[in-house]
């Protein structure tokens, strides 16, 4: 019999614990009377159950004296503000404080990072340091071309990058181009093709709303895919997000067919981050720029919470007043005003000469709001918890970005796909609530390959 | 469905309730959650020894359950007992105890070796050898596996239950159960013949 067994002994399990319609533990049962087989490991199973009950440990008095003291030792070291006086059910915040204090946060920022750009503040930057940046040193490490091609400080090359750079910092919006436009009669291409050379295909990057400025998990400075040519007319437009630029720089790895090698090296070395590295060196006076994590894809799910109140509410036939805050997302609110906090704190440094500190202080910030994200206790509802492990998975992720630890890129991508587990189960339970998906889009577009 | 069972707890010397302890703790009473302490601390770190399989890494993160439940009390509902609300906040511990552990772990081979060169953690427990045996091969188990096992077993979980608590549909849970259940059955069938 055993060669038909296969289906009684994926149940037996649940009819051990008598979890089966009627009819299927009828048919079990009458199955076990003629099959030893099966019936020697229901035996089995039964005994494994009671060996569970009978092995849970007990504990020594003294173990649970420790434990206990150790509890109340640091319960009693707690400050008395640590814990609430009063139950936070309905929790009522006004919705315009927390979009004040999200809001507030963002211009600062902006305002910070613009003033670090601006002519008129670099006299207040520090020369670059000797040791190299934390951005640098972050990517020499991680950078399989450790040896940089001699620069090229020519007063005529340092005129061409300024003046992308400044480009740059004029129109830091420009809409995306969906697809690259290539000038066919552009004299440096007519001057590849004579040679023979194969330009390297550029993917679009990241497929993003025109009004989407900036998307969280990609760190955008410019719009402008990659463009590399050449000897001296190097153009570096090139976007300066961390994430992307790991996906570049292996790219750009690949060799190319027909490329001579000293132009090849010379794109390896610098085009993969030419941006941030160039503003380094040729700016004498300039560090790193910051790297601004935008918010708006944060802001516009808050705006969606806002509005799925609102219509629940009209729903429940009640009156929408605006100033009730969805308990699931002040998980959100309160990441957006930390991670702009953060950023902010990144600037304020760098404005004040100490890029290092700016940049610790931002993944303490990070760390301390990981920490509460884990610690939160209970998940009120299903799309609590997902909020929950989404923002822990993007606070691991934005970990990474600053860090290029490979351990939080790892977790986020367990969290990832926990997230996306849960997701997949909500909307096949009929969920078709649009933040899901615009979750899941979210967190598919994060470039977590190692 | 089965009926959920009323599990509160009353203190037999104080013979006040659970759910008064709470309301007092969340007034800033220490002595009332330390009693809360005491009355849940035994099976609460019983459900995370079994999940983590070390006694000492079990203290831990049993403390940090209690104390992070004593600064969360005011989502505390004093009307449902104490228990599960706190059984939830240690195994969700115990959960991201355990993939860090094994994130750790697949990352470092050395520190692998190191650790299986490491007395065995359960020896502290006092377990009979059957016993330890048993908790080391459900210490074994595949995460998402054991997990089921452990709240089936250790915290009598009905599957919707289980379900609900790891976000899993109840066939997953049914088939999670039924794999773990066929490992131990092969790693112990010495013991089970």
């Amino acid at each position: 019999m055993s060669h038909n067994c296969g289906s009684y002994k994926e149940r037996l399990s649940a009819y051990l614990d008598g979890n089966l319609p009627p009819e299927e533990m009828a048919e079990i049962s009458a199955h076990l009377k003629i099959c030893p087989e099966c019936l020697a490991l229901l035996e089995k199973m039964k005994r494994l159950d009671r060996m569970a009950s009978d092995s849970l440990p007990e504990f020594d008095d003294s173990v649970l004296n420790e434990l206990e003291k150790r509890i109340t030792d640091e319960i009693d070291r707690l400050p008395e503000t640590s814990v609430s006086k009063e139950p936070k059910k309905p929790k009522i915040i006004p919705i315009w404080y927390r979009y004040a204090a999200a809001a507030a946060s963002i211009v600062f920022v902006f305002l910070v990072g613009r003033m670090a750009y601006e002519d008129s503040a670099r006299q207040f930057l520090r020369p670059v340091p000797a040791e190299p940046t934390y951005f640098e040193h972050r990517r020499v490490e991680s950078s399989p071309q450790k040896e940089l091609p001699p620069e090229d400080l020519s007063d005529k090359g340092k005129f061409e990058k300024r003046k992308a750079i400044k480009e740059e910092d004029k129109e830091p919006s420009v809409p995306e181009r969906p697809i690259e436009k290539v000038d066919l009669t552009s004299p440096s291409r007519l001057r590849e093709k004579e040679k023979g050379m194969e330009r390297r295909k550029v993917r679009p990057e990241i497929e993003t709303k025109p009004e989407a400025k900036a998307k969280p998990g990609i760190i955008q400075f410019d719009k402008e895919p990659v463009t590399v040519t050449e000897g001296e007319t190097e153009t570096i437009n090139i976007s300066k997000s961390i994430a992307v630029r790991g996906r570049q720089e292996k790219q750009i790895e690949e060799p190319r067919e027909g490329v001579p090698a000293d132009t090849r090296s010379r794109e390896t070395g610098k085009a993969s981050y030419a941006p941030i590295q160039e503003r380094d060196r040729i700016e004498a006076n300039e560090v790193s720029p910051p790297d601004v994590v935008p918010t708006s894809a944060l802001e516009d799910m808050a705006d969606m919470d806002a509005a799925m109140l609102k219509k629940k509410d009209e729903k429940a036939g009640l009156e929408h007043t605006g100033e009730r805050l969805p308990a699931e997302s002040s998980l959100e609110s309160f990441y957006v005003s930390e991670i702009a906090s953060a950023q902010a704190s990144m600037s304020g440094h760098q404005y004040g000469k100490t890029v290092g500190g700016g940049v610790d202080d931002s993944l303490t910030i990070i760390r301390i709001l990981l920490k509460r994200i884990e610690s939160r206790p209970e998940a009120d509802t299903p799309y609590d918890r997902i909020i929950s492990i989404y923002m822990e998975a993007r606070a691991n992720y934005d970990l990474y970005r600053f860090t290029g630890d490979n351990s939080c890129l790892s977790r986020t991508s367990d969290l990832r796909e926990a997230a996306l587990e849960i997701i997949r189960i909500r909307q096949n339970k009929g969920s078709e609530d649009p933040r899901l998906m615009k979750y899941m889009e979210e967190i598919n577009r994060w470039d977590i390959s190692e | 469905m089965e009926e959920k069972k009323d599990i509160r707890v009353f203190n037999r010397e104080t013979g006040l309730d659970e759910s008064v302890l709470a309301a007092s703790a969340r007034l800033g009473d220490k002595a009332a959650f330390g009693e809360l302490v005491r009355m849940h601390q035994r099976k609460v770190l019983r459900m995370v020894v079994g999940m983590v399989g070390d006694l000492d890494s079990a203290m831990d993160i049993v403390q940090d359950s209690f104390v992070r439940a004593y600064q969360a009390l005011d989502r505390f509902d004093e009307t449902q007992p104490f228990y599960p609300w706190i059984s939830k906040i240690a195994g969700n511990l115990a959960i991201n105890h355990i993939r860090k552990r094994s994130r750790e772990t697949s990352l470092d081979l050395e520190i692998t070796k190191q650790a299986s060169a490491n007395p065995d953690p359960l020896k502290k427990l006092q377990l009979e050898e059957t016993d330890q045996r048993f908790m080391k091969a459900v210490g074994e188990l595949p995460t998402q596996y054991r997990a089921v096992f452990i709240l089936r077993n250790f915290e009598e979980l009905s599957y919707e239950e289980i379900a609900e608590r790891l976000e899993i549909s109840v066939g997953t849970v049914d088939s999670r159960l039924y794999r773990a259940r066929r490992i131990l059955v092969d790693k112990l069938k010495e013991l089970l013949e």
